[in-house]
């Protein structure tokens, strides 16, 4: 692989350009999922492929290919040369890329069982054990589904300025989830495992079983739940993987550098956080602290280095509720003139583009307990379960639909609440915040993130603990 | 080797290692994205992707899938040992009855042209500078435009040990993009999309014309209160509706696991009588008509919807055998993963006789819409989305357009919007999602649930 990289970015600077990376990747992925009982799909992939940036003339050209010889890879960088001479012809200003010293070096995902290794029989007990719970503890059961994915991929990215850099990293995780119909209703209810830069034993710390258990007693009682109170303004508490997702969709999203500067308008769309507003603007209260760190160790976005070879970094985007930063890549951060990339590079394949992605943006703890928040809190409710979000095109407006809700009366949680929903503006949202708990603090991931054209779906981290929003718009008309 | 022969080879492989049936499937595309904004090619790729999936059932009906990325006959003799060891391990499914028998396919001609393989990158960077011109050149208050050129040239092969053996070849191409007006406090947004199999049939003069038009016309939004409206949509914007009919609606799949708004409703009148919808993958009229789908069954024309009485559902091969039925060619194309649920993808809906003026004519209180933005399901069931309108929407009072519309967030139930359907546009468009023809929609009731800032 390394050799063949080699050869490709000799190739490139004897053709002229200003800069390249090659990267070649090879990877494995392993899923295995059950549905409704029984072993639905065995997968395993095989992948390999490398893909070339280079810059010629001030613009950009990339090509990409599976085909892992000599003669592909000068091929490939020729037609990777000839595309960003094309480019050229439409660029108004060149591009400009801060500086990283090049390094060589290595990293590895530090795994105790590699996942991928694991019987298959092993895996598979788990799912159908898990899906049997969610069954005995349903009687409005229609149908189940659960899997567990695992994937390896090694990659040595080089750079025309010397850069050398090696890496292997593993992620693993799953989910399940159960439908249920009853009463004229059909809801839905998952379990999951968070996906981790781990190895097997991020699935065999979780008891899948117990969570599928926990699942299915509130997916029936959101068959005979009262509905969400419509279109009142209400407390609302997140303390889940819907808080993970929240995150993900308003700030998450809003501080990428490369949507803020329109490189996204044709897709996934822009942000309202324009630099303009960097350093001054209230994001939100002062209890709120969002960084994107790449270096916890075993999160679901966490690596070495990115994919432009900058050594993975923790890096502030909100602090005590102003919005101080950007996730950013070389290009993106010397265009609002900063001086440094804030590590966020990465591509989902050899054959993809690198893009400005999500590491692990982390809602930082606070100093409450979460049983004191709820103990605190005198009308709310709680909401779990990512299902419904939709986001406008500025990452401002936002509608939620968690898949269950509780009603939280005089410090204590009482009845579920069916069809949940909320809306609001990010900042007004954030804003609202008035307590955020530390013991509760963990890492969650999102799964799925998509981006850039063609589209590329990556899976990021989120760590966050129970939060409580003030005053939330609640129970959208049409929406439950 | 065609990528049919090395299927033939890969089944042959599988067979001799004691399978009971194989499914092969492989496929090699050159894929090139141009990607402009602000005026410039930010992003230009070009990517050729090859991969060859096996699906291996051993004969006690267990089953496993690899993928590999490669047509070298040790990694594919690899992949299919990966397979069928991931099959021993599995339980029986006692669903799975057979893969499909060999049909007649008739190819379809039309769908391949050299002049879209062969679009080089530098004619691609000048026909993205002329579209990017003539935006700029429609208006002084034009700030700049950004959007995508594409072009995919796909060879795929599907065979299976039953003698199911078929190939094609095709090409397409589409142009998108999103023009943005501005003056002092104000900006507007227009987008237009034009997409062919013959990248030299784009029309990229008027698809910059039409967009910028709306850029300059969307100036100066004011915000309408939330609440209900007659609705006209765009045929961008009909597409999200129909797509919703068929995912949630059509797929036997979804029929069956309780997910269908349409449970127990065939055969009756569930959406509006003036809406007719069929899916025909051999139609030339759609953006890539199929002669076969992903299990290598021919395509044939089903109707969806007729009048708004639902008529038939969408089966794969395992589907139409697991409820006694045939299957209507409607299995999803798969590498190396489950496979999806049976949807219709090439639904054509049967144009009316109202011209775009007579529809707002015809409106009292109401919006036009140009297209949706992150549209998410709340419950499936009853058919209930939210989204954001995106890059164009007026609102219109007594028949005439007043004045642009702020960007709306919409809640409402797609089939409560289908129900009330009063006027359907008299000429179809190509859509993509992937190869819909579609004509514009007006509703009479269409519900807005919330407010953004631009």
């Amino acid at each position: 692989m390394q050799e063949l990289a080699e050869k490709g970015l000799d190739k490139a600077l004897k053709l002229g350009v200003e800069y390249a990376d090659v990267r070649v990747i090879e990877s494995e992925r392993r899923t295995i999922s059950v549905k409704d009982g029984k072993p639905d799909k065995l997968s395993h992939t095989l992948g390999s492929g490398f893909g070339v940036r280079a810059i010629v003339n001030g613009g950009w050209g990339f090509a990409g290919s599976r085909e892992m010889t000599q003669e592909a890879i000068h091929k490939t960088v020729e037609q990777a040369f000839r595309i960003a001479k094309a480019s050229a012809l439409t660029t108004k200003k060149k591009v400009k890329l801060v500086e990283v010293p090049s390094i060589t070096a290595s990293y590895e995902t530090k795994i105790v069982k590699d996942p991928i290794s694991v019987p298959l029989e092993e895996i598979l007990e788990i799912l159908i054990s898990a899906d049997r719970s969610f069954r005995d503890k349903s009687p409005h059961v229609r149908s189940t589904s659960s899997q567990i994915d695992a994937r390896r991929e090694v990659k040595y990215t080089l750079t025309s300025e010397g850069t050398r850099i090696s890496q292997k990293i593993y992620l693993c995780g799953g989910e399940g989830r159960g439908i249920v119909r009853g009463n004229g209703q059909t809801q839905k209810r998952t379990y999951e495992i968070n996906y981790g830069s781990r190895g097997y034993e991020n699935i065999e710390e979780v008891d899948l079983s117990a969570r599928a258990s926990q699942a299915a007693i509130e997916a029936e009682s959101l068959l005979y739940a009262e509905v969400c109170p419509t279109e009142t303004k209400s407390d609302i508490i997140l303390d889940d993987s819907n808080l993970a997702l929240q995150i993900h969709e308003t700030i998450g999203h809003g501080s990428e550098l490369d949507r803020v500067l329109g490189t996204e308008v044709d897709y996934a769309g822009m942000s309202f956080l324009t630099p303009d507003k960097k350093g001054n603007f209230r994001y939100g209260s002062k209890y709120v602290n969002f960084v994107a760190d790449a270096t916890i160790e075993g999160a679901a976005g966490s690596f070495g280095f990115d994919d432009e070879g900058v050594p993975a970094k923790m890096v502030d985007l909100v602090k005590n509720g102003i919005f101080v930063g950007y996730q950013s890549s070389r290009e993106t951060a010397a265009e609002i003139g900063d001086k440094t990339s804030s590590g966020a590079m990465k591509a989902s394949s050899p054959l993809n583009l690198p893009l400005v992605r999500m590491t692990n943006i982390n809602l930082l703890p606070g100093e409450w307990k979460s049983e004191e928040i709820i103990e605190d809190t005198k009308e709310a409710i709680l909401m779990r379960g990512q299902n419904l979000y939709s986001v406008d095109q500025m990452r401002l407006n936002f509608q939620f639909g968690p898949e269950i809700g509780w009603l939280i009366k005089n410090g204590e949680i009482t009845k579920v609440i069916r069809n949940p929903s909320y809306t609001a503006m990010s900042y007004d949202f954030w804003g609202s915040v008035d307590a955020v708990a530390k013991d509760d603090w963990k890492m969650y991931s999102v799964n799925g993130c998509a981006k850039g054209k063609p589209v590329q779906g990556i899976i990021v981290g989120h760590g966050g603990s129970c939060t409580r929003f003030r005053n939330i718009r609640v129970g959208v008309k049409g929406g439950n | 080797m065609s990528l049919l022969d090395i299927s033939k080879w890969a089944i042959e492989e599988a067979m001799r290692l004691g399978v009971y049936q194989v499914e092969v499937t492989a496929n090699s595309s050159l894929d090139t994205t141009t990607r402009f904004t602000k005026n410039a090619i930010h992003q230009n790729l070009a990517s050729h992707n090859q991969s060859l999936s096996v699906k291996v059932i051993m004969q006690d009906k267990k089953s496993g899938i690899s993928l590999v990325n490669s047509i070298d006959k040790k990694i594919i003799k690899s992949g299919i040992e990966r397979a069928i060891s991931m099959a021993k391990v599995s339980l029986s499914d006692p669903d799975f009855k057979t893969m499909p028998e060999p049909k007649n396919i008739t190819p379809i001609k039309g769908i391949y042209y050299n002049e879209t393989a062969e679009y080089d990158p530098e004619e691609k960077a000048k026909s993205v500078k002329f579209l990017i011109d003539t935006a700029a050149d429609y208006n002084k208050n034009i700030k700049w435009s950004a959007g995508l050129f594409t072009t995919q040239v796909t060879k795929l092969a599907i065979a299976n040990s039953l003698g199911v053996g078929v190939e094609t070849e095709y090409t397409n191409s589409s142009i998108e993009i999103i023009t943005k007006a501005q003056t002092i406090g104000t900006e507007g947004s227009g987008f237009a999309v034009d997409r062919k199999r013959n990248a030299k049939e784009i029309d990229f003069y008027n698809v910059a014309l039409n967009a910028a038009e709306d850029a300059v016309s969307t100036m100066n939004p004011r915000r309408i209160p939330i609440g209900e409206y007659e609705a006209i949509f765009r045929p961008e914007a009909t597409t999200l509706f129909i797509d919703y009919v068929g995912s949630l609606g059509f797929s036997a799949k979804a029929y069956n696991d309780g997910q269908s708004f349409l449970i127990g409703k065939l055969g009756t009148q569930v959406l509006n009588n003036k809406l007719t919808i069929w899916d025909n993958g051999r139609d030339l009229s759609t953006y890539m008509p199929q002669a076969f789908d992903g299990e290598g069954v021919p395509k044939r024309a089903i109707m969806l919807l007729n009048g708004g009485v639902p008529e038939n559902l969408c089966y794969d091969n395992y589907t139409a055998l697991k409820f006694g039925k045939e299957s209507t060619g409607h299995a999803p194309i798969s590498f190396g993963g489950p496979r999806d649920s049976p949807t219709p993808i090439h639904k054509i809906v049967d144009s009316g006789d109202a011209t775009s003026d007579e529809m707002i004519q015809e409106t009292k209180k109401g919006v036009l819409i140009t297209r949706f933005w992150y549209v998410r399901t709340i419950r499936p069931d009853q058919g209930t989305i939210s989204g954001m309108t995106c890059d164009g929407i007026w609102y219109i009072e007594n028949g005439e357009i007043k004045h642009p519309s702020q960007q709306m967030r919409f809640t409402d139930s797609f089939v409560r919007v289908l129900q009330n359907i009063d006027l359907i546009g008299n000429k179809s468009t190509v859509k993509v999602t992937p190869s819909s023809t579609l004509p514009m929609l007006k509703t009479a009731n269409f519900r807005f649930t919330g407010h953004t800032e631009f």
